[in-house]
């Protein structure tokens, strides 16, 4: 944010020397560029921080000694913990200071959690441990909701993950209740209009839906896994370049970047778990390759820079898993090695491309 | 919503329900610790290395933890529900007659049904019937700091019996510890 305002300061200056900005225009741009308060601020960081560090030492409390206190005193004492945060919650909100009081809504979340935690502990319950999880996970969407806690909005996407991990690994079958945390926790993020948490939401599904390949059809549902990333790619891709819905394409663009790298994460697998014949793998190998360069190409013309860093990434690995994969086996290493100059220099000649036709329609 | 009902108001609703799951979770377990029906059950002498972790106990119930699978017709998953009737007898004390995936409709008054949960199905030869081994939410204990050892001799002993407390619905509790016959460590409801 602050560099990019800082940028942008340098370009209004070279605009009004070039004559394009009138001194009041330039003005008028700095001024809205102060006017616009950074997302993150130092004192909220440390706020949020400092809350942090308040949580963990509350959940240090399970190992600690504290046998001597009869139940009754460490139940007022969770009690008199809980509502002292949200109590300075509240009071810092009457004051306007809303960094700070989400900073202690969190530490309220993470008391609630310790202090399910101590009650289990106090009371010998066993139970299910992702139980315990799920309801401290309902109390951080409660307070995120509730109180427009984004911070906790983000704790109980980590906390749903860990919850629904945890059935999985006992289970070892996909836990589909996933998906209605999720889809909860992401409308608070669409609600808030708070951006970073959409990639939270699109980050925790991309994940899911890598994870479908390797639970579904005894772990070999992969062909799934293209399936629906590519599908999302496609949406995605239309909706950007048909400027249809005006209100979906920031999303529309987002969700690219991730379905390529959630279709790639597939092809991965069927490339180099799966062990698939010498023919299947070329044959996929090629396919992904071509997949990566449209990927390339489209969110070079889209100008979604997310999209282009994920395909990149992606396209190194996937030249260096072909490396390894090649090695001695498929092809000679020097064959592969010209195959993959070859691929990149097309790629280099198809992005000057790119460049110069973009240069023609700018004079156009 | 904030803007609607106030952020003191919002912060006190939040508040107010995480207490009252809090609230929730004691008083289920101190109702059943103080309503339950009680059973008393002996615990093996396990290996002492693998006997304490951190400042608590891991409870081998000598007549529970392993089922016979003759005691039920289906043969249960892992991680299933399982509905245990306990019957006392003068020489076993409390031993498991008859196991369910669901709970059994009708049980003699004198018995108690356990619910638990399937860790393990196997079959230790393919001429014997399958031994289950399960998983109550019983088995750890916390100690009291620095008592850990003397409760180490005296399960080593065979001495130690667990006080459990049994709910209507199959639930159950550590409440307290009975050595050589006489009730220590009664747990205190709050």
């Amino acid at each position: 944010m602050w560099r990019h305002s800082r940028q942008l300061e340098a370009d209004v200056q070279r605009w009004q020397e070039a004559g394009w900005v009138t001194p009041d225009g330039a003005k008028a741009i700095a001024e809205e560029l102060r006017a616009q308060t950074p997302a993150f601020r130092l004192p909220a960081v440390l706020a949020i921080l400092g809350a942090v560090l308040l949580g963990f030492a509350a959940m240090s409390f399970v190992a600690a000694n504290w046998q001597e206190m009869p139940k009754i005193a460490r139940l007022g004492l969770l009690g008199a913990a809980l509502w002292g945060f949200y109590g300075l919650a509240g009071w810092l909100f009457s004051r306007n200071l809303e960094a700070f009081a989400h900073a202690a809504i969190l530490g309220g979340v993470g008391i609630f959690g310790a202090a399910i935690m101590l009650i289990a502990q106090m009371y010998h319950i066993e139970g299910r441990p992702p139980d315990a999880v799920l309801l401290w996970c309902a109390g951080a969407v409660l307070a995120g909701i509730l109180l427009r806690s984004n911070p906790s909005l983000v704790l109980a996407m980590l906390l749903a993950g860990l919850w629904s991990g945890w059935e999985t690994s006992i289970t070892e079958h996909v836990h589909w209740p996933f998906l209605i945390a999720w889809a909860l926790i992401s409308l608070g993020f669409v609600w808030h209009k708070w951006h970073p948490g959409m990639h939270v939401s699109a980050l925790a599904i991309s994940i899911f839906v890598v994870l479908l390949g390797y639970l579904l059809n005894e772990g070999h549902a992969h062909g799934l896994v293209l399936i629906i990333g590519l599908a999302v790619a496609t949406v995605g891709i239309l909706i950007t370049t048909l400027h249809a819905i005006p209100a979906l394409i920031e999303p529309a663009r987002t969700s690219f970047g991730y379905a390529i790298a959630v279709s790639y994460a597939a092809l991965f697998a069927l490339q180099f778990i799966e062990d698939p014949t010498t023919n299947t793998l070329i044959a996929t190998a090629v396919g992904t390759l071509a997949l990566l360069i449209g990927a390339i190409i489209l969110a070079l013309r889209t100008d979604n820079r997310g999209a282009l860093w994920v395909a990149y990434t992606a396209f190194s690995i996937e030249v260096m898993g072909l490396y390894f994969k090649s090695v001695g086996t498929l092809l000679g290493s020097s064959v592969f090695f010209l195959t993959a100059g070859i691929v990149v220099i097309a790629l280099a000649y198809v992005a000057y491309r790119l460049h110069l036709s973009a240069q023609v329609q700018g004079r156009a | 919503m904030l803007n609607r009902i106030g952020p003191l108001t919002a912060v006190i609703i939040v508040a107010g329900l995480q207490t009252l799951a809090l609230g929730y979770m004691v008083w289920e377990r101190t109702n059943l610790l103080a309503n339950g029906r009680e059973i008393l059950l002996d615990v093996a002498p396990i290996d002492p290395r693998s006997l304490f972790r951190g400042d608590y106990v891991i409870l081998n119930y000598r007549t529970i933890a392993q089922l016979d699978g003759a005691l039920l017709q289906e043969t249960p998953i892992e991680d299933q529900n399982l509905y245990v009737t306990l019957q006392r007898s003068a020489e076993q004390g409390w031993a498991p007659v008859a196991a369910s995936v669901t709970k059994p409709a009708r049980v003699n008054a004198e018995d108690v049904v356990l619910k638990g949960r399937v860790d393990h199905v196997w079959r230790p030869h393919a001429d014997q019937p399958t031994r289950i081994r399960m998983h109550y939410g019983i088995e750890s204990y916390f100690v009291p700091e620095g008592e850990g050892l003397e409760l180490e001799k005296t399960i080593r002993a065979g001495e130690m019996k667990v006080i459990v407390a049994v709910g209507e619905s199959g639930e159950s509790a550590i409440k307290g510890l009975e050595i050589a016959g006489r009730r220590v460590y009664d747990e205190p409801l709050l």
